[in-house]
């Protein structure tokens, strides 16, 4: 997986062309962000397809010097699972659907559990940083705080999860 | 560009990159390392059935960008008010002044008097002719010393349309510039052609028209002339039949009365008559302060297009002026809106706590 090779893509490449390197190299990290993110895959489904549509509908608006189009997509990935987020909370409790594949050892049982427990925003910034793999430049610019502080976070969020795993 | 971080916590981040982009970490980072591998593994595979949609988005066709329709909508605002802008007319500069833009007598009032033909704004119009009475002022800057020439080719094109310079002017002063006035009559259906010719001599400072309709006036005169002499005939015929000195007396004083009427009638009736028969136009010349004042086609020409361009400015800024605070308010509501969006999916991250 790498986002910067997507990000040089030339935008004046056929409509069909530059999507499909977009989502080939992208789509996977997505709809595994998502997931985790919203605990349901099937809801994972309709808005990582959401977030790629908007990306398509939007790709001009996309200006490589405030980031790779990796940290583009995850952007709008992001927002559009918050907003999903947000809809559910207005309508029903979220109800988190247990993993379709169980973790086959026990050391990533308890990585799963652990990083269920920690607070909400912790919870966003490690899984987009594991699964976006962005630069904590990138992470500050999607979670609208500064690139120190988001290492700053990220640190705490691994010691916190160090400790529970050892 | 990381700034300001503790070197463990950089060592840690270090380790992180390296573990996520697949790298060997120390020892000291092993944890990093598992952790990593742990949340990848536990990773949700792509669906076939995501992959499937993903793979047909490009063909479905896309949606209008609400973004281009704010924009469309902002270019019909804009060609709004410029057109708004434009049909006032109010506060842009206008140099030249035009009565064709209030209305021209050629456009709206026409004289049905010899030479002309009725127009369709006086509809319905009663059956017979109609008499206007056109006048016209127009304003010269002649080039620096040209104010004679110029008074010269008043007179010249005056007399090739048949006109009458009716009064003349030229004051040539040691103090002031020199400046000219004329007053003229020219065919009323020549008026157009007269201005025309007139204001080719010089760059036009102004220039306004009038027309009054007369026609009513015309009848009134006229009628009045049919009444006085129906009487005098009238008259003329009990004279023939007078048998007493007394009687041919008092006739002839009537008729004394009558012919006074008659003829005043009468000059009334010609005066109208004349009046939409020859337009009166009023040409005064001023001599401008240097050459930029313009005599030659190309000085003509250039002042117009100064004067073109002075007035698109005044059309821009006033459009810029009323564009400046809607943009201003609409940048505000929009980054608002935008700080309200964050502000809600970030607090829905907090409602989960």
């Amino acid at each position: 997986v790498n986002g910067e090779a997507v990000a040089v893509l030339p935008l004046r490449e056929p409509r069909a062309d530059w999507f499909e390197s977009l989502y080939r190299t992208n789509a996977a990290d997505v709809y595994a962000y998502v997931a985790a993110l919203l605990g349901d895959r099937s809801a994972a489904e309709d808005v990582t397809a959401l977030a790629f549509e908007r990306a398509l509908r939007r790709r001009r608006l996309y200006n490589p010097r405030r980031g790779s189009m990796r940290a583009w997509v995850f952007g709008i990935a992001r927002n559009a699972a918050l907003d999903e987020l947000r809809r559910r909370s207005r309508s029903a409790p979220l109800v988190k659907e247990p993993a379709a594949d169980p973790p086959a050892i026990e050391q990533q049982l308890v990585v799963r559990a652990a990083v269920a427990a920690l607070a909400p925003r912790d919870r966003e910034l490690i899984l987009l940083k594991f699964h976006a793999q962005l630069t904590n430049a990138e992470l500050g610019r999607i979670l609208g705080i500064s690139e120190s502080n988001a290492g700053t976070r990220l640190h705490r969020v691994l010691r916190q999860l160090r400790e529970v795993c050892q | 560009m990381r700034s300001a971080l503790d070197p463990a916590i950089e060592r840690e981040l270090g380790a992180l990159e390296d573990a996520l982009n697949g790298r060997t970490v120390t020892p000291e980072f092993a944890y990093v390392a598992m952790l990593v591998e742990a949340v990848r593994a536990d990773s949700a595979p792509l669906p076939a059935r995501l992959s499937a949609r993903l793979e047909r988005l490009p063909a479905a066709p896309s949606r209008r960008p609400r973004r281009l329709a704010f924009a469309g909508a902002g270019a019909t605002t804009l060609a709004a008010l410029i057109a708004v802008v434009l049909a006032s007319g109010g506060s842009a500069p206008a140099p030249v002044r035009s009565a064709r833009a209030v209305g021209s007598p050629d456009q709206s009032l026409k004289a049905t008097a010899p030479g002309a033909a009725a127009s369709p704004a006086l509809a319905p119009a009663p059956p017979g002719p109609r008499y206007v009475q056109q006048a016209a002022t127009l304003g010269l800057t002649a080039p620096h010393g040209k104010v004679q020439s110029v008074t010269d080719g008043v007179i010249a094109v005056t007399d090739s349309l048949g006109g009458i310079v009716e009064n003349s002017s030229v004051t040539t002063g040691d103090q002031g510039a020199d400046q000219a006035q004329l007053e003229l009559q020219v065919p009323a259906a020549r008026l157009q052609q007269a201005l025309a010719s007139l204001s080719r001599l010089a760059h036009v400072n102004s220039r306004t028209q009038q027309a009054t309709d007369v026609t009513d006036s015309v009848g009134a005169a006229r009628g009045r002339l049919t009444a006085a002499r129906a009487e005098r005939l009238a008259l003329l015929r009990q004279l023939a039949g007078a048998t007493t000195p007394n009687q041919v007396a008092s006739i002839h004083a009537q008729l004394r009365l009558v012919a006074g009427q008659i003829s005043q009638d009468g000059a009334q009736l010609a005066s109208l008559l004349r009046s939409a028969t020859y337009s009166g136009v009023s040409v005064s010349i001023t001599e401008g302060q240097s050459a930029a004042g313009g005599g030659s086609p190309l000085d003509v020409a250039a002042n117009d297009a100064l004067d073109v361009l002075a007035t698109s400015l005044a059309v821009a800024l006033v459009a810029l002026a009323a564009l400046v605070p809607l943009l201003l308010v609409g940048g505000a509501a929009w980054q608002s809106a935008s700080l309200v969006r964050r502000r809600r999916r970030e607090a829905t991250l907090d409602a989960q706590l």
